[in-house]
């Protein structure tokens, strides 16, 4: 049965920045994904729930473009998802599974290092990534590399870096993995003021709170099976 | 408690695919066979083609002697720093957790695992010793007398190479860091006093004249036998005794870590990933974390000093690759001063060690294919970030290649021009780009693994090899291009390398293209 997301507030018109239309995964005989549909627009928040399996990575992989759709149809801030596409990289931000890091940067460096290929001068990207682990309670660990890191601690940089950088649509996978409550409320407060700020989210999720706090939309995928 | 390994040798013999007796037997008489039946001919034979005037002229030299010491302990150094990585004495993860952290004594646990690994530097010594030595007979300069010491000196030298493993598994980082220096230092000495005896006559062209065969009376060829061949073989022997009676006092997390370490990377190399397996011995960043890795400037100044300071964290990494690639360089310019099979033999040495020096610094390269595949965080796309990633490497291998191409020329004494600078230039920037094709290599397609019926067996191996091997083929090709045309002039060496270069830059954007579909 196709899935069509279902507002959990009133209806507000905003601009549509995410737009999938009966979107289905079909991998070598394998149903990834059955038909789903959703429009975000900037500054709300689309909760994508549903049990293991259901497709909900599969739909994010689809919107950021890491997989192909076998039906459907998908718009990220107009434009379809394509990695060659500047455009659209400039767009979208997103955390699907770990995040790539290097080796060899501290955690403040790595955040310095984002804000400084988008654009922002060594001083101002140092800052932003200062103000951004400062947010997120984590200053302390701005000096540390990757394999310093706890796994809690590796999810709060991963979601730090992925805050980091510019972007109009947000897609995040189960934020909440690995976070003691305390933290989990610090990063329902920091998605909550990038929607504030205009930001389109959409996030995989299996906390109730975490929906519970940001959803203005909700899709429950059921399983394709 | 007494406990003893019989009864864990009695368990693990009784295994469902334990070898019996019988197989053992057999896999030795095997080796012994195929060593006579095949290893000893082919010795023979390679030893009569290399008993030729320009070979029998380089064995002959003063310095050949100082020179060989120079590079046994080089190597000696080399095999204290990977007794840190990986030593001889390791068990797997689950031996590691059971035997050598079990109520057995540790170093009687371990005695068996580091004979099997002394193999290692024993045939590295003795192979090229007995190569020497069939050199030396096949054109009558030694006798059967010290032929034999020779292959004794190279038995004794691998065993005292086991001990320098050895050592370095058994030293903390500072001892084993200072062991490091102090060896490579001696090396730099011995290798300085065997360039002070140089002064060989040169032909026009610069490069270094072959000499008659026939007046060939020094080098190795005119070490005396017996006792100092005899004496290396003791030494060897007291030190391997003397390390296995320390193995006990090798500490269990480290152990642990090895083991750990090396199970990741014969994993990774057994699904045919070779660059994974790699991986697992990257070292982690451990210094320099003070060190500002991003400052203002445009984004190619931005990347360069991101590059440079992430080197910098790994000081003992950066230092072997930095020495590597000086080494190679070197090599690659002495092979323009030398000829025949030793030119060629130094151009090898030279690209390896090149390419593996230049390993150590395109972290950045790997990082940047790395973020293919994930939701884009960076602001460059992945070949844009190849590119910015590779402008430091670049600078510093060719400074490095100009370092090592200048020392090729002080020791040959001049007379071939810039030839011995340019070539390591050339080839380092063919050899980086080599490093991005390999970055870029994703799995092994399997097509590739479709068997190959031929009489002789299945040849799929060799095309699966081959695939393998490409990122080590391509800077060997290149440089033997590079030396090939040489002598047609700068402008044509450098047109070379920048067409080879080309062609790696286009298989790496199909490799990219492959990995992003």
């Amino acid at each position: 049965m196709p899935s069509a997301c279902s507002p959990t507030s009133p209806p507000q018109r905003t601009p549509e920045v995410v737009v999938f239309d009966r979107v289905g995964v079909l991998r070598e005989g394998s149903v990834l994904l059955l038909e789903a549909s959703g429009v975000v627009g900037a500054g709300q928040t689309l909760a994508v729930t549903g049990p293991n399996g259901s497709g909900k990575t599969t739909l994010l992989r689809v919107l950021a473009g890491l997989l192909p759709p076998t039906a459907g149809r998908v718009r990220i801030a107009g434009r379809r998802p394509d990695d060659r596409d500047p455009a659209f990289r400039a767009a979208l931000a997103a955390l699907i599974g770990p995040a790539q890091t290097a080796r060899d940067l501290t955690v403040l460096e790595h955040l310095q290092f984002v804000g400084a290929t988008w654009g922002s001068g060594a001083r101002a990207a140092r800052e932003q990534g200062r103000a951004l682990l400062e947010e997120l309670r984590i200053l302390p660990l701005a000096g540390r590399f990757p394999h310093e890191l706890s796994s809690g601690q590796t999810q709060l940089v991963s979601l730090a870096l992925t805050l980091s950088r510019p972007s109009a649509v947000l897609l995040l996978d189960e934020p909440e993995q690995r976070l003691d409550p305390d933290r989990l409320a610090l990063v329902i407060e920091a998605l909550r003021a990038r929607a504030r700020a205009g930001t389109a989210l959409v996030l995989a999720s299996h906390s109730p709170l975490l929906v519970e706090e940001l959803a203005d939309q909700r899709l429950e995928l059921e399983e394709p099976w | 408690m007494n406990a003893s390994l019989a009864p864990v040798r009695e368990v693990w013999a009784q295994r469902a695919r334990a070898r019996s007796r019988t197989d053992l037997l057999y896999l030795l008489y095997l080796a012994g066979l195929t060593a006579v039946v095949l290893g000893l001919p082919a010795l023979i034979w390679a030893g009569r083609l290399l008993a030729r005037p320009d070979v029998l002229a380089l064995l002959g030299r003063e310095e050949a002697v100082p020179a060989v010491v120079a590079l046994a302990l080089a190597v000696a150094a080399t095999l204290v720093g990977l007794g840190g990585v990986r030593g001889p004495a390791l068990l797997p993860p689950f031996f590691t957790a059971t035997l050598a952290s079990g109520p057995l004594p540790r170093g009687v646990v371990l005695r068996r695992p580091f004979a099997r690994a002394l193999l290692l530097p024993l045939s590295a010594a003795v192979l090229p010793s007995a190569l020497v030595a069939a050199t030396l007979l096949a054109a009558g300069k030694a006798g059967p007398d010290s032929a034999t010491s020779l292959v004794l000196a190279g038995i004794g030298l691998g065993l005292l190479w086991g001990g320098a493993w050895c050592a370095g598994q058994l030293l903390r980082r500072t001892g084993r860091r200072l062991a490091v220096l102090l060896l490579g230092l001696a090396a730099a000495c011995t290798a300085l006093t065997a360039l002070l005896a140089g002064g060989e006559p040169r032909e026009p062209s610069g490069r270094v004249a072959a000499g008659p065969a026939e007046g060939v009376v020094g080098g190795l060829s005119a070490v005396p036998g017996g006792a100092w061949a005899a004496g290396l073989v003791v030494s060897g022997a007291v030190v391997v005794v003397l390390c296995t009676t320390l193995l006990g006092r090798l500490r269990g997390t480290e152990l642990a870590a090895q083991a750990a370490r090396w199970e990741a990377a014969t994993t990774a190399a057994s699904t045919t990933d070779l660059a994974g397996a790699a991986g697992a011995f990257r070292a982690v960043p451990t210094a320099a974390r003070g060190l500002a890795a991003i400052g203002p400037g445009p984004l190619v100044l931005l990347y360069a000093r991101r590059d440079a300071v992430a080197w910098l964290r790994t000081p003992d990494r950066c230092a072997g690759g930095a020495l590597g690639a000086l080494l190679g360089a070197a090599a690659l310019g002495g092979a323009v001063l030398l000829q025949g099979p030793a030119a060629w033999a130094l151009l090898v040495l030279g690209a390896l060690l090149l390419r593996a020096g230049a390993g150590a610094f395109v972290d950045g390269i790997r990082h940047g294919v790395h973020t293919l595949g994930a939701p884009p965080l960076l602001g460059q796309r992945a070949a844009t970030q190849l590119l910015l990633h590779a402008v430091a490497p670049l600078l510093l291998l060719a400074v490095l290649g100009a370092l090592g191409g200048f020392a090729a020329v002080l020791v040959g004494g001049g007379g071939a021009g810039a030839d011995p600078v340019l070539l390591p230039v050339a080839t380092a920037a063919v050899v980086l780009a080599a490093r991005v094709w390999e970055a870029a290599k994703g799995t092994m397609p399997l097509s590739l693994a479709t068997p190959i019926p031929t009489p002789q067996g299945d040849l799929s191996v060799l095309v699966m090899l081959a695939w393998q091997a490409d990122s080590v083929i391509a800077p060997l090709l290149g440089a033997a291009l590079l030396l090939l045309v040489l002598p047609l002039g700068p402008a044509a060496l450098l047109g070379a390398a920048a067409a080879t270069v080309a062609v790696l830059v286009l298989l790496t954007r199909g490799r990219l293209q492959d990995l992003q579909a």
